[in-house]
């Protein structure tokens, strides 16, 4: 799956405006990347990827490439 | 007498106070009433009073139960009462309800200090003393009133839980040849006790040490006596544990998802249930949800769903259950149940 692509899914789980999202985007910055937006992200990519990240690990992550990073982690 | 034991009725006892969305959302700047119901399938969540115990509801269940006429309070051989709402720290809530139920000074009675799997291990406990020989009925009972915990202003609590009881009644029942209660799997994870705790007030952390002036600044809602939850680790937990949970359940009674009639989960929220249901293929039509009016009732969310559910005959006498539970400790159990 491009980055792109995960980009989107991202947006659409946090219910942010479609193009909003950039890899530089930060996620203190995204008005619903709260703690329930924290859980979209953990179920968005666990039915992506099949990959249950832990909450610690996502609060390391600041913008949105590090989320990408993440899972990328996750997948190798 | 021998026999096997089944579940023969489940009542439910509820403070009187709501606690809605819309007051919740004049809490919270940017939150609104519709948002708290959307993220949580929750509309209201009940509230005991100052001077309510988890064992008071507890008492009105059992009593509907007597009510009912389906057994006398002289015949109850077991009581059981999940709760990590005790009365006091010492003595156990139980030995307190006997009394006040007026039920025998023979009766076999002990607490479980269990949280949102209590339920599961409460019938597989009670399941093992009525086949072995401990007695023929047991009442097994659920209970907290976790908002006297809360800070007010915690937004990863308030939201979701709330006060109530519920009392079922088992007895063994002389068709030897069903099992009505069983198989159950368990688990345990105490590295997770930390995300989902009251860290004051019993004796690793009294409370007079947490706080020396004996009361808590009320500003402060991190200090220690209050609930604190890390929302996200426990949803992490939740989708990891709950599949392989099943799973296990599975192997050991040979069962699969087309056997089982419905599946009634640990009520935590909406959304991580519908994750839950959706991560295991469940069919929407056999995953009761119910908790819109009650919310998250830690050890009562299951049995408050089924008695729902029986109530509306969308669970009938013969229909095949699988019950989860899971959360604080980490704690889980999964079981199967023939109505």
């Amino acid at each position: 799956m491009k980055s792109e692509e995960v980009i989107i899914e991202i947006e659409e789980a946090l219910n942010a405006d479609p193009n909003s999202l950039t890899m530089l985007s930060k996620l203190n910055e995204i008005e619903t990347y709260d703690s329930v937006g924290q859980l979209s992200v953990i179920a968005l990519f666990d039915s992506l990827f099949d990959i249950v990240i832990s909450a610690k690990d996502l609060t390391q992550c600041k913008t949105v490439s590090d989320l990408l990073y993440l899972v990328k982690d996750k997948l190798s | 007498m021998n026999g096997k034991a089944r579940i023969k009725k489940i009542s439910i006892a509820l403070p009187e106070q709501r606690l809605t969305n819309d007051e919740i959302a004049k809490r919270f700047e940017k939150w609104t009433g519709e948002k708290i119901f959307q993220k949580t399938g929750i509309k209201e969540r009940r509230l005991s009073k100052e001077t309510e115990t988890a064992s008071d509801l507890a008492v009105k269940a059992a009593q509907k139960i007597f009510d009912s006429g389906i057994v006398k309070s002289s015949d109850i051989d077991i009581l059981i009462m999940c709760t990590q709402s005790p009365d006091y720290i010492l003595p156990s809530t139980s030995c307190l309800i006997q009394a006040r139920l007026g039920l025998p000074t023979t009766t076999l009675t002990f607490d479980i200090t269990l949280g949102c799997s209590g339920y599961v291990y409460g019938l597989s406990i009670v399941k093992a003393l009525l086949e072995n020989g401990n007695g023929s009925r047991a009442l097994f009972l659920t209970g907290d009133t976790y908002t006297k915990y809360f800070h007010s202003m915690d937004e990863s609590v308030v939201p979701l839980f709330g006060d109530g009881a519920t009392a079922t009644y088992i007895e063994l029942d002389d068709s030897k040849d069903i099992d009505w209660t069983g198989p159950f799997v368990y688990g345990t994870d105490g590295q997770g006790a930390c995300n989902l705790r009251v860290e004051a007030g019993a004796c690793r952390m009294p409370g007079y040490l947490a706080d020396p002036s004996g009361k808590s600044d009320p500003k402060r809602s991190d200090a220690p006596e209050y609930l604190h939850m890390n929302g996200p680790e426990i949803f992490t937990f939740s989708l990891r544990t709950v599949p392989e949970t099943l799973k296990r359940l599975f192997e050991k009674s040979g069962c699969t998802i087309d056997d089982i009639d419905m599946f009634v989960f640990h009520q935590a929220n909406e959304y991580m249930l519908e994750v839950l249901r959706k991560k295991l293929n469940i069919p929407k039509e056999k995953f009761l949800i119910e908790m819109a009016d009650s919310g998250n009732t830690v050890s009562s969310t299951i049995p408050i769903a089924m008695e729902r559910a029986i109530a509306k005959n969308i669970i009938c006498e013969g229909m095949k259950i699988g019950v989860v539970g899971f959360g604080v400790g980490y704690s889980w159990a999964a079981g199967l149940l023939i109505l």
